[in-house]
């Protein structure tokens, strides 16, 4: 898809995936919640190897957790480029300036929404691990990776969740009036 | 999506009158046709470059694209 100008581009992602996927505020709004359920689902990984792990029923579910979310994630994402015209997805020199504007608020508003979910993160952590006077709290290895990696995968696409969220119906195109 | 409250043009008026559809003037502009589409709703406030360059395109002075405040309805100053 790299080698796409962004007219090509963009004429692709007018076909696929169809424009009821994104073309009312509800549908897009619906992108973004399962956007948010795919990495929600990298979230619970941590959690089942947290109290589960080691354990095949640990990893099965992790695997399958993380696939889901993957392949869910890739699907929706594609949506929300189209949905955005570019907004998220584009590299930023084929970006005007309303555009290019729009991402970097988009980025300050999931940067503050990553900060957060940190806190929360740390918050939740301090309680599952509070047992007394313990100064050493065993936890399989496991689950402080995954909850690393469903914060960086959170913190990744945090932006284009944030964007189809709140993003207004656009101007009807020339070609829409007809 | 910049909030506009207070900056007011005349795009849509310019682009009608001089038959100019919203993706030539985007092309015109090097901004996606969309943008062009915020701006006449007035939910996008251009740079000062942007607006300069709008008021080239149209060959008018800057004041006559964009204001301060809201532009008379066409015929309200005919007495």
């Amino acid at each position: 898809m790299s080698g796409l100008t962004p007219e090509q581009m963009e004429r692709h992602y007018r076909t696929w995936p169809p424009r009821s996927w994104y073309a009312t505020r509800r549908s897009r709004r619906v992108l973004a919640g399962v956007g948010g359920a795919s990495a929600a689902l990298g979230w619970i990984s941590a959690v089942v190897c947290w109290y589960l792990a080691p354990s095949s029923l640990a990893m099965w579910t992790t695997f399958a957790l993380w696939g889901a979310a993957l392949v869910i994630y890739a699907v929706v994402y594609s949506a929300l480029v189209g949905a955005t015209r570019g907004v998220i997805g584009l590299a930023e020199r084929h970006l005007d300036e309303r555009q290019a504007l729009e991402r970097l608020r988009l980025q300050a508003d999931s940067r503050r929404g990553t900060t957060i979910m940190l806190g929360a993160v740390l918050a939740l952590v301090a309680i599952a691990v509070r047992d007394g006077d313990r100064s050493v709290v065993e936890v399989p290895t496991t689950a402080p990776f995954l909850l690393v990696y469903a914060a960086i995968a959170t913190h990744l696409i945090l932006p284009s969740l944030l964007a189809a969220w709140r993003m207004p119906d656009p101007p009807r195109d020339d070609d829409e009036d007809d | 999506m910049v909030a506009t409250e207070d900056v007011y043009n005349r795009i849509s008026v310019l682009r009608a009158e001089r038959g100019v559809s919203r993706k030539d003037l985007a092309t015109a502009l090097g901004v996606h046709y969309q943008t062009i589409g915020y701006l006449e709703r007035g939910e996008y406030s251009p740079s000062l470059h942007l607006a300069l360059r709008i008021a080239a395109y149209f060959e008018v002075p800057l004041e006559v694209v964009f204001s301060l405040k809201p532009f008379p309805r066409l015929g309200s100053e005919v007495k």
